[in-house]
């Protein structure tokens, strides 16, 4: 083997073609060839052994934000769970639990098939939006998002430090900043992903996707309010307008003279025409 | 007694050692006022000699590419080997007053030593998942074993060292006990165990109350206990190696150490640098709303608290062992500069982003030159003073296999 590298160092040809494999091998690992293996990998995890990690994050998550039930009306929490039901079971993911907490404006998926919404979005939104925001996320436990973000940034940061070369400053740089803004890249074409599975569910249900538009103007509104920009290299999501003009054309052609605000009176309220 | 107050450790008289020069080396280390800075009170042992780096940027290029494809397309099998001889192309270019430096060891020691490292990883990891509640357990336990590990690394790393000689082969070696570090690193995990509890031993009902002892228990953790493990595991290093039957004198103790850590780390205009940093990334935080510049922003702060920052303690504290540490006749010096080895470090990081990792090379070999024209080698006499030993040869034990794995260096 010494003989041999010794060769390949001596012959300009060999080093030349070291130097190209070297980089379209982790290029093209990164794109094509990590995604598709944390997708294989993550379905074939079972998904009670994601219950605990979903149990723990929810057990963080109860010390900073959602930590009490929801002050919305008893009443339409239970139209909005029995509403849930059906859908997870046409979205075919029946143990699928749904939590409605006080928190800001978010939903969130959990491994392990758990859903929590917040009050900030539930009050702001009306039921048919709800289960729209709701769909989207069943697209994550569907696609088993978590688990394949977990299994693709593992993966990646072991080729990252194959090619840095271990225990270097170089490598922890690298690692940390090329696992950041491709981790970004993947959770942004999941995001997509889960906005696709929203409105097939949607009508799935012999709904139009509409609901799921108007949700997503709402958050463009909410974002405008708030000063927030959503979208770009670093973001998580990619931008609300882009997905919403991406729900439009995916709902249908009655979608597109819609309008919704918030009640400039009333914060809390979201009306669509 | 204060916390920092550890009584100095005594090197016991071995066998066949002079205890009057035992007993001279410990008052020397208890001089609380040695100072530390680039050129401290201590004498040279002689005129400068030759110590030189005359590796080449092309050459090493070759073989880096050749051994790290080989490593990423075998999935790490071959990397040991590959680092055996990377390792072993800079250090015989280093030349110090006629003499060569080598490295060898057994590759196949490296790769058992990898694959236990990715076993206990990954048992760890199955642990810490599967029961997050005994995480404070599995910290300790790793806090146990670590001095007995930082041991072994520290073995494992001088005895793959030797310095041919015209005279004879001097091998390094190491002869320090890890009783040494128990205590402040038992400390140290402590305090980490009891972070990593968080909310439920912290929090209470009052995320205010909890923000308030967080911030306590990691300031207790990160800015007393971990630089006085940090400064015993620089000592241990140190004062305890050896170049054939010769042992380091170091002119120093953990106590010294401690007392200038706060001075490596957080002084003069490099402090106020990043304290700078740290305001502008927090006005980025309120007023910026783009994500991206938040994220680019975010970026290079932690270029600048990580990798410039730990270079500049990182040249301080090479300084400050250099200028202390006897080898026989034969002492070293160094002009070594903390802000340009920052900015030199951070820069080399950079570009690694950038090319892929294509200009490691020449990095290593344009740091491994700089580094070389900043050092200055003192020596009275030639190598014949040095008595060599005969090392058998080391198969190596499961414990230095994982030991080399972690590569601990606190210290360097």
């Amino acid at each position: 083997m010494s003989r041999l590298i010794d060769r390949l160092i001596a012959s300009p040809r060999a080093v030349l073609v070291a130097t190209i494999l070297w980089v379209a091998i982790p290029v093209t690992l990164v794109l094509e060839g990590l995604p598709r293996l944390s997708v294989a990998i993550s379905h074939s995890i079972p998904v009670a052994y994601e219950k605990r990690l979903g149990e723990f994050i929810l057990g963080q998550l109860s010390f900073l934000m959602a930590r009490e039930s929801s002050k919305e009306p008893l009443e339409r929490q239970r139209r909005l769970q029995q509403r849930f039901a059906d859908m997870a079971i046409r979205a075919n993911l029946p143990n699928t639990q749904l939590l409605i907490r006080t928190g800001p404006v978010n939903a969130l998926a959990l491994p392990g098939n758990t859903i929590v919404l917040m009050d900030g979005l539930v009050k702001r939104l009306n039921d048919d939006q709800v289960m729209a925001v709701v769909a989207h996320e069943l697209g994550h436990l569907h696609h088993r998002h978590v688990m394949q973000r977990i299994v693709s940034i593992g993966m990646l940061e072991g080729v990252i430090e194959s090619l840095a070369g271990g225990n270097s400053q170089a490598a922890k740089v690298g690692s940390l900043f090329s696992s950041a803004l491709l981790s970004s890249a993947y959770t942004r074409a999941q995001e997509t992903q889960a906005d696709t599975y929203a409105i097939e569910l949607l009508k799935a249900q012999s709904e139009s996707g509409l609901a799921y538009a108007q949700a997503l103007q709402f958050f463009l509104v909410y974002e405008k309010q708030q000063n927030a920009v959503s979208g770009g290299w670093a973001s998580s999501h990619p931008s609300t307008q882009e997905r919403l003009d991406k729900a439009m054309s995916q709902a249908g052609s009655t979608t597109i003279s819609l309008t919704c605000r918030l009640d400039a009176e009333n914060q809390s309220k979201f009306v669509c025409q | 007694m204060g916390l920092f107050d550890a009584e100095p450790i005594r090197r016991q008289p071995l066998p066949g050692e002079d205890p009057a020069r035992i007993q001279a080396e410990i008052d020397s280390a208890e001089q609380p006022d040695l100072p530390f800075e680039v050129d401290p009170d201590l004498p040279r042992t002689g005129p400068l000699v030759e110590l030189k780096f005359t590796g080449q940027a092309g050459e090493y290029f070759r073989l880096w590419i050749v051994c790290s494809l080989l490593s990423l397309l075998s999935l790490s099998l071959y990397r040991p080997w590959a680092k055996l001889r990377l390792r072993q192309y800079v250090a015989s270019h280093w030349h110090l007053h006629g003499a060569q430096f080598e490295v060898d060891y057994d590759p196949w020691v490296n790769l058992r030593g990898r694959l236990l490292v990715i076993l206990t990883a990954f048992a760890g990891l199955v642990l810490a998942y599967t029961f997050p509640r005994w995480q404070p357990l599995l910290i300790l336990m790793a806090f146990a074993v670590a001095p007995w590990l930082m041991t072994q690394s520290n073995r494992f790393n001088w005895q793959s060292l030797r310095l041919k000689t015209p005279h004879a082969v001097l091998h390094l070696g190491f002869w320090g006990r890890s009783s040494l570090l128990y205590k402040p690193l038992m400390l140290l995990g402590t305090g980490l165990a009891v972070l990593s509890l968080g909310n439920d031993i912290l929090g209470g009902n009052s995320l205010s109350q909890f923000a308030i002892l967080s911030l306590g228990a990691n300031l207790l953790v990160f800015i007393l206990l971990y630089p006085r493990a940090s400064s015993y595991v620089l000592y241990q290093k140190f004062a305890y190696g050896k170049l054939g039957a010769m042992r380091f004198t170091f002119y120093g103790s953990p106590k010294t150490i401690i007392a200038h850590l706060f001075k490596f780390s957080f002084s003069g205009w490099f402090f106020l640098l990043m304290f700078f940093l740290v305001v502008t990334q927090m006005m980025v935080f309120i007023f910026v709303r783009q994500p991206d510049i938040r994220a680019a922003s975010l970026g290079l702060m932690y270029l600048a608290i990580t990798v410039a920052s730990v270079s500049f303690a990182r040249t301080r504290r090479l300084n400050f062992v250099i200028h202390r540490l006897h080898i026989g006749a034969l002492s070293f010096s160094s002009t070594l500069e903390p802000i340009a080895n920052a900015v030199r470090v951070s820069g080399y990081a950079v570009l690694a982003v950038l090319t892929l990792g294509l200009s490691i090379p020449w990095s290593t070999m344009a740091y491994q030159r700089w580094r070389a024209y900043h050092l200055f080698a003192h020596m009275q006499g030639d190598w014949s003073q040095f008595t060599p030993i005969d090392l058998q040869a080391r198969k190596g034990t499961a414990v230095e296999e994982l030991a080399q794995q972690f590569n601990f260096d606190l210290g360097l």
